[in-house]
């Protein structure tokens, strides 16, 4: 078991622009999240509270919306990011998915059910990051979408019939109880109360990462840089 | 009337006497014949209403009450004052009328300890006749004390023309009048088949009050502009104008136009069908609470509408009992529009934005705001984009498999992948938290043997 905070220089994870790529989607996944549950849950005490707190559904509306914009900003600035610049697309070719994940996890299964097999060697991204990304990317984009003809509602009513509209409202506040659940039920537990990162990993912040951690985490990614002498050998 | 013919009794002799040109003789027979019919026709008059044949002057009347002195005391009352103010009587739109035209059964002088009630039939007869019929004059016929009778109302000496300022009936103070016994408590102890003082008081709060204190509007209703006047009866009386069947017609006395637009609304229909719950004006608007749609109290307020619709079209028993639709008002509370206009955005549609209000028709019929070929229009009020695509699909109904296959599938498909979601996390978390643990207990073999 590797320690966290051992000895030799720490290794960059996430550049500057990672990390308020993400802040500023949390911070507006979380302003989403409470203004929409607010009007998701408007017959129930909380949902009444949320938006007497919003300033009525006028208020919260503006917020909502607001933060749907600086989300859509943050995404967009993401699509420049990983289409555009060198360390972007590194980073979203690291991001791809593939079969090897799927072995990964049921390696990891056997790993943890106590069975006699090595655990996975994980590249710069393991599956469970893989999955985080790619789950909360097409969420995202389900809601933008959604979203975007709730907002524009006059407009969508020209192009598309009342059920579909009516669906797509359904399907705006389904989707957001996915979304809530990915962030508050698996994303929260994946980095603070996993017992490798109790009580936070602290790389979203920082940045940086252990060549410990990384050994034990990414090992894959660890021998590369090692190899390219990167980083110095860690026990 | 009984007066005239006095006068002219006494009168009889002096157009005799000025007519220059006929002979003495044949002036003293026209003189004595026209005397004699008239003294004649007089007494028989006055025999037959039980009057004196000897003129009452009001002087005469006057000798005695015009003494600031004279009182009379029943026995076990406080003296009452029997003086007459002349200058009262005067300025009343009676000051033509002498004493005994209201006060009869006079036969001498002193006259007797008590006269009966002032008198008002002998002139006023339409109205008597409708006041013996009304509850009032029918709880008179039942000897109750408290029923007001014409001068309760009216005023005595100093009566004024109703529609003069000074006049107690007059339509901007009438309210006060009627309250007088009304809003009396002792009084509505006395009789439990009167109304709440609580609801004859709200009139005072609601358009119709206000714009008569307020606003001064002679016109606007008051008590009796909807109940009647001398003919006033009780709401469950059928020839009562605020009976259920009647309230329209009352209403749409002033309403015209709404009348108009109320009768074609399947309402109107269901009502004039005996449906005993189908809405009348008051059943939407309230009656003596009514107040204007702005005003946010009002029952008819943008905000109100949803639950002064749903008293019925979501009670179940109504629903039930006339085949409505179900499961209306709730459809609506949840949708973007009813969460609006319960967290207080007026403009937000609520049922009459879509469905009319007066003339609201049921969904089937062409007529209706809502009907299908309508529906762009009326969405497009709000919604300038909405077109004929936007009329496919329905709104507001209970989402189940076969009236929104969409919405349903989505749910659906949701319940399960929230619920295999959770299923799949919880499963992982614990799996790891299982190796964990393990892994732990295997790195430290010697502590305390466990597991």
């Amino acid at each position: 078991m590797a320690s966290r905070g051992s000895a030799g220089a720490s290794v960059q994870r996430f550049t500057l622009n990672e990390r308020v790529q993400h802040a500023l989607l949390m911070a507006s996944t979380l302003i989403l999240l409470i203004t929409g549950f607010s009007l998701l849950f408007h017959d129930v005490w909380i949902g009444r509270w949320l938006l007497w707190l919003e300033g009525g559904v006028e208020g919260r509306g503006l917020i909502h919306r607001g933060a749907a914009v600086v989300l859509m900003a943050v995404a967009a600035c993401h699509l420049v990011y990983i289409l555009l610049t060198e360390r972007g697309h590194g980073q979203f070719m690291h991001m791809r998915p593939c079969v090897q994940d799927v072995r990964d996890l049921l390696q990891m299964v056997r790993v943890n059910l106590g069975q006699p097999v090595e655990r996975p060697a994980f590249n710069r991204y393991d599956y469970r990051q893989k999955f985080q990304y790619w789950a909360l990317a097409i969420a995202g984009a389900t809601m933008v979408l959604s979203g975007l003809a709730l907002w524009f509602a006059t407009e969508a009513m020209a192009v598309m019939p009342k059920w579909m509209f009516d669906l797509l409202a359904v399907l705006h506040g389904r989707e957001s109880i996915v979304i809530f659940l990915l962030l508050f039920l698996w994303h929260l537990y994946d980095v603070h109360l996993r017992p490798e990162v109790f009580p936070m990993d602290w790389s979203w912040i920082t940045g940086r990462i252990s060549p410990s951690d990384l050994k034990a985490r990414h090992r894959a990614e660890y021998e590369r840089l090692r190899r390219a002498g990167s980083i110095d050998a860690v026990e | 009337m009984m007066h005239h013919t006095r006068r002219m009794a006494v009168g009889g002799p002096v157009p005799a006497r000025g007519v220059r040109q006929a002979s003495r003789a044949a002036r003293l027979v026209l003189g004595f014949g026209c005397f004699l019919i008239f003294t004649l026709w007089g007494s028989a008059m006055g025999a037959a209403t039980g009057r004196p044949s000897a003129q009452l002057t009001d002087a005469e009347c006057l000798r005695c009450h015009g003494d600031l002195a004279l009182t009379k005391a029943q026995p076990g009352e406080r003296a009452r004052t029997m003086y007459v103010d002349r200058a009262i009587l005067t300025q009343s739109r009676h000051a033509k009328v002498p004493c005994t035209g209201c006060h009869t059964g006079i036969s001498r002088l002193p006259h007797e300890p008590t006269l009966g009630r002032a008198e008002c039939v002998s002139c006023h007869q339409r109205e008597a006749t409708a006041y013996a019929d009304s509850i009032h004059g029918r709880g008179l016929a039942k000897k109750d004390a408290d029923v007001p009778t014409c001068p309760r109302c009216h005023g005595g000496h100093n009566i004024a023309a109703v529609k003069e300022p000074t006049s107690r009936v007059q339509p901007l103070h009438l309210a006060k009048i009627c309250m007088e016994c009304h809003a009396d408590s002792r009084i509505t102890a006395r009789h439990p088949e009167m109304p709440s003082v609580l609801v004859i008081r709200a009139y005072g709060d609601s358009v119709h009050g206000q714009a008569v204190t307020k606003k001064g509007l002679s016109v606007a209703p008051t008590c009796t502009g909807c109940h009647g006047t001398h003919d006033l009866k009780p709401a469950d009386d059928p020839a009562s104008p605020v009976n259920r069947a009647n309230v329209a017609e009352t209403c749409g006395g002033c309403h015209q136009g709404i009348l108009t637009d109320y009768r074609q609304s399947i309402h109107a229909e269901a009502l004039a069908r005996g449906v005993k719950e189908a809405p009348t004006c008051t059943g939407c608007h309230g009656e003596h609470t009514i107040a204007a749609p702005s005003d946010p109290a009002s029952r008819v307020a943008p905000r109100n509408i949803p639950k002064t619709c749903g008293s019925c079209h979501a009670a179940e028993r109504i629903v039930r009992a006339y085949g409505l639709a179900t499961k209306r008002g709730e459809t609506y509370a949840d949708s973007f529009h009813g969460i609006a206009s319960k967290f207080g955005n007026p403009e937000a549609a609520n049922c009459a934005s879509c469905h009319g209000f007066h003339d609201v028709r049921p969904s089937s019929d062409p007529r209706s705001r809502v009907a299908k070929a309508n529906l762009p229009a009326t969405c497009g009020k709000c919604h300038p984009g909405a077109g004929a695509m936007f009329a496919e699909g329905r709104v507001h109904i209970e989402k189940t498999k076969e009236s929104a296959p969409g919405v349903f599938f989505v749910r659906t498909f949701y319940t399960w992948f929230i619920g295999t979601l959770m299923v799949c996390f919880l499963g992982y978390m614990a799996v790891e938290v299982y190796g964990y643990r393990r892994r732990r207990r295997q790195a430290r073999p010697n502590r305390g043997g466990r597991g």
